[in-house]
């Protein structure tokens, strides 16, 4: 995988990736080698091979700050066609060979510098050989002031040859002028300067062994206070800096203001539901057209119901949220009514470590409203909790290979062994029955994809919720499940085959009356709102 | 005899290996162009560039079920967005209600922190809101108030209880889209975001991020194995229509 | 290392489950079987992690005094409330179940409630100028469902009528199907993909 290998802790990390995804230290990306090109060397430019070399030497020479100034004044110097005396610069005690008594008088008197390239008389000298200073030296030697430079007379010269009034090539320096060669020749010196060198020297670190790095001295700044900008005259810039002080200000979200007609339609929409469905359901009036034809599930549920022996154990699985409580124990009221009429026994357990206590509320619903035929299901009679089923469809694969193993302790945290001993379980398969009651299709399908093919004798019935009816209804078509009830209409239906008012015909006014409310609300709301934006959209084009 | 979803599951990994290799050597297929993919690249863009953050809900599927599948693609998902919102600074709000899934997603969090640009890090933004379906939706809705999140993104396996959340998120002014695996909230994501994403199509929706090896030799896969089965579903129909 | 050891294990973990679901050997159901229970009992493990996530999140907001912290309050105290009760009673006690049921039941369906008025409003606002066909195409359908199951359907006994309603029950079952087959394709690459990305390297 390309990527960049994180030094801290030598993982390899996407593409993209600023800090490592695992230790979260910065990641440096490694220099690309810098490899020659071939034939470089051959092709490099003599003079740039001239200056590497140059520099190469430069750097292994070692140097004092003295002997720089020094070396770099004469080169001057001898550009213009003047020697120094050396007395005047680096004073050694041995006497230069060309001193010639005279010399020595003259310059112990002024410490001056001297005479002639080489030591030699002027005159001897070919004019033409005498190196003329580079321009800007020559501008420069032009601005040092006259006062730094004397003639000297020849008699005073050490040279007799020179003829009197004989153009001086060369010219004494006093030491003025010295001063000013020496600033001149240290500012137009290729060697960097010195640290410790007066006055010129560089201020930013580590400049000092760049090669043509021009001396700084260090310069204090003072700030004046710059005058506000105005927006007449500036209003780019103003604008500018209110961006940027609005952007330092952190800002709170956005309180939103909904639209006084979004609010009216939802409470509209409530109001009608509310009101509607109550007064159904508390007028207490006679349920009304009910449906004519009972679906083929619950039907086949029904003649599968009847065809149970007395005192069938049936496993009840609960896997409906809290939510739909209202609807699944409407649905499975009847269901739970016909099963306690053969003195069925109940063993409930749920697939969800959160809806174990909907268990009670469930079978203490179904005896509230058949308390004839479920007068015994009360405080653990007539069933047993036996706990939540952990794992999903792994879970329910471990219920077929060894049942008291994967339920071992109860909801009261007793184990179960005895509940399935005076059951008389062992397996799946011991039970008549297994009633699935959910409000998702997705755990329907689990129980028919898992549980169905390994079950011999034993039936699969469900009770859920009309959302998932049709995507269980097809299993049911299949064969997989042996029968189905879903929702409070095929509760109303079984209700009409059993000839009794259950809880599902007692609520079906108000069902009807939700479900005209709805289509009532959506068809005249949906116009109107069409209608609206219509009118808002010609009144924006007219007034184009 | 060997069950023929093992041969299904066998084929399904040749073939992916295949196209893995076929994209590895530059021989890339263009995607299908889906504008719900240029939409919500579009809205990711501006959220960023507006400082603003995205909320992210992960769902409730745990990977022991079989909506593992649908919570390791919303974890794809997750992975894309935060490289994005984190090259932006924008750090997004991911929750999710089950326990497996939450550890999953700290863990892609943690992985996504590498794609930040400034060094500081940035405070874990991952939520357990709650366990049960409609608490995990009241928590994630509670989750959204007091944040800038100008984005929601539903993911994950989840209910139609999903539509309160996206009815939070319209009323704090927020774009918001995504799928499920779930058919009911589909339907609701369908009728309620601006964006929603129903079948395949929430499979793929990590491939509108980046264009990524493994993701597109997946997709090539599922074409081929859905035109599989389509003709074994056309042969199976015309064969019970003769009568074998 | 560690990349190396995911890369090795995970897959390993995968043909060993799959092992176990297709083949029926003893010693192949032995090892995929406990497997198996330690996957659940991590599985359980991360769900009291995922609790003590959110007892902190409640506990930091009470502690730092942010917005809404009074509610934190409230929740962390009715949590210590329900769990002691729940040491003390039992889960099998019956006042212990009909008090957390008289508290959820009537929230999650007040929930429940408020979504099916959000769902209204959503159709309701989905009819305006502009739409695209995709969203009148479920506008209509959703009204014609709602109308079929009021029961009020005019010449409900007429064959040409039943036509139509087979036919109405029938396509939803169809594109349901389709629906989920892709679902599962999805699914089955998700989880490739999840398989596969530790022996690439990738995080």
């Amino acid at each position: 995988m390309a990527g960049v290998v994180c030094l801290n802790c030598r993982r390899s990390n996407p593409e993209g990736a600023l800090f490592c995804v695992f230790c979260q230290a910065a990641l440096n990306k490694p220099e690309p080698p810098v490899t020659p090109r071939p034939g470089s060397a051959d092709e490099e430019p003599e003079w740039l091979r001239r200056v590497r070399e140059r520099k190469e030497q430069d750097t292994t020479k070692p140097r004092t700050s003295g002997e720089n100034v020094d070396s770099n004044l004469d080169a001057v110097l001898r550009r213009i066609g003047v020697t120094r005396d050396p007395l005047s610069g680096s004073r050694d005690d041995k006497a230069p060979p060309h001193e010639t008594p005279q010399q020595a008088e003259l310059l112990s008197e002024d410490n001056s510098g001297i005479i002639g390239v080489d030591n030699q008389p002027v005159a001897d000298q070919d004019p033409d050989s005498i190196e003329r200073a580079p321009d800007p030296l020559a501008e420069s030697i032009q601005a040092v002031p006259d006062e730094g430079i004397q003639q000297v007379a020849p008699e005073e010269m050490g040279g007799d040859d020179l003829e009197p009034g004989a153009p001086v090539e060369s010219a004494h320096i006093t030491a003025d002028g010295i001063t000013a060669l020496s600033a001149l020749s240290a500012e137009l010196s290729p060697e960097p300067a010195r640290p410790d060198q007066t006055p010129y020297t560089p201020v930013m670190p580590g400049l000092e062994e760049i090669e043509g790095a021009l001396p700084g001295e260090e310069i204090t700044y003072t700030e004046s206070a710059p005058n506000p900008p105005n927006r007449s005259v500036h209003p780019q810039r103003v604008s500018f800096k209110e961006t940027l002080q609005a952007e330092r200000q952190p800002s709170a979200p956005p309180a939103y203001r909904r639209n006084r007609s979004s609010y009216v339609l939802r409470w509209l929409i409530t109001g009608l539901l509310f009101g509607l469905i109550s007064l159904a359901i508390l007028g207490g009036t006679a349920p009304r057209s009910l449906p004519i034809n009972i679906p083929l599930e619950t039907a086949s549920l029904y003649e599968s119901l009847r065809g149970i022996s007395p005192g069938a154990k049936i496993l009840l699985v609960i896997g409906y949220q809290p939510a739909y409580s209202g609807e699944i124990e409407t649905a499975s009221g009847a269901v739970l009514r016909l099963l306690a009429e053969r003195g069925s026994h109940f063993q409930v357990i749920s697939t969800s470590s959160q809806n174990l206590f909907l268990a009670n509320r469930l079978l203490d619903s179904a005896r509230r409203n058949y308390p004839t035929q479920m007068t015994d299901y009360i405080s653990g009679n007539g069933y047993d909790i036996l706990g939540y089923l952990p794992g999903g469809p792994a879970g329910l694969r471990g219920l077929l290979t060894d049942l008291p193993a994967n339920l071992a302790v109860g909801v009261d945290m007793k184990p179960t062994e005895i509940a399935f001993q005076t059951a008389g379980i062992q397996k799946l398969d011991d039970y008549d029955s297994i009633l699935v009651l959910t409000d998702d299709p997705e755990t329907a399908r689990l129980w028919v994809e898992q549980i169905s093919p390994d079950l011999s004798e034993t039936r699969l019935w469900m009770a859920v919720s009309s959302q998932a009816v049709p995507l269980v209804r097809p299993y049911f078509r299949s064969g997989q499940v042996d029968g189905l009830v879903g929702g409070l209409y095929g509760a109303a239906c079984l209700e009409q085959v059993l000839r009794e008012t259950g809880p599902a015909l007692r609520l079906w006014n108000g069902y009807e009356n939700g479900l005209l409310i709805a289509l009532f609300t959506i068809l005249m709301g949906g116009i109107l709102n069409f209608t609206g934006f219509s009118l808002i959209h010609h009144r924006k084009e007219g007034a184009r | 005899m060997i069950d023929p979803a093992l041969y299904l599951i066998l084929l399904a990994g040749l073939l992916m290996g295949y196209f893995y290799l076929l994209e590895s050597r530059g021989r890339q297929r263009h995607y299908r162009i889906v504008p719900s993919f240029a939409r919500l690249r579009r809205a990711v863009a501006i959220l960023i560039e507006n400082g603003q953050s995205a909320q992210v809900a992960l769902g409730q599927g745990s990977i022991l079920a079989p909506q593992a599948g649908s919570s390791l693609a919303a974890l794809e998902t997750l992975a894309g967005l935060s490289r994005l919102c984190l090259a932006g600074d924008s750090p997004p709000l991911a929750s999710s209600g089950d326990g497996s899934l939450y550890l999953l997603v700290m863990e892609t969090w943690r992985m996504s922190q590498g794609f930040r640009t400034s060094a500081k890090k940035i405070n874990r933004q991952v939520t357990f809101p709650g366990v049960s379906p409609f608490s995990y939706i009241a928590g994630a809705m509670l989750a959204q108030q007091g944040e800038d999140v100008a984005m929601s993104l539903i993911t994950g396996s989840q209910g139609p209880e999903v539509g309160l959340l996206v009815e939070a998120a319209e009323r704090n002014r927020a774009f918001t889209g995504g799928g499920s695996d779930h058919l009911l909230a589909q339907a609701v994501l369908v009728g309620t975001t601006r964006l929603a994403f129903t079948g395949e199509e929430y499979f793929a929706l990590n491939a509108g991020w980046k264009r990524d090896r493994l993701h597109a030799a997946s997709l090539h896969t599922q074409d081929v194995l859905r035109l599989l089965i389509i003709s074994a579903i056309l042969l199976g129909g015309i064969l019970t229509l003769v009568g074998k | 290392m560690r990349s190396r050891i995911l890369a090795i294990l995970t897959p390993l973990a995968a043909v060993l489950l799959l092992a176990g679901v297709f083949w029926q050997l003893p010693v192949v159901q032995a090892v995929s079987g406990s497997l198996l229970g330690w996957i659940i009992t991590l599985a359980g493990v991360a769900g009291l992690i995922g609790i003590g996530s959110l007892l902190a999140s409640h506990t930091r907001r009470v502690a730092k005094g942010q917005k809404g912290w009074f509610f934190s309050l409230i929740a962390l105290l009715s949590f210590s409330a329900i769990f002691t009760l729940g040491l003390v009673l039992t889960p099998a006690d019956a006042f212990y179940t009909s008090l957390i049921a008289a508290i959820l039941v009537p929230i999650e369906t007040s929930l429940l409630a408020l979504l099916v008025v959000s769902l209204i409003a959503a159709l309701i606002r989905m009819l305006r100028p502009g739409m695209d066909l995709h969203s009148a195409l479920f506008f209509f359908s959703a009204v014609v469902f709602l109308w079929a199951a009021t029961g009020f359907v005019p010449f409900e006994r007429s064959p040409g009528i039943q036509i139509i309603l087979t036919l109405f029950n029938t396509i939803p079952l169809g594109g349901a199907r389709g629906l989920l087959l892709g679902i599962g394709l999805g699914s089955l690459m998700a989880g490739w993909r999840a398989l596969i990305r530790p022996s690439l390297g990738e995080p």
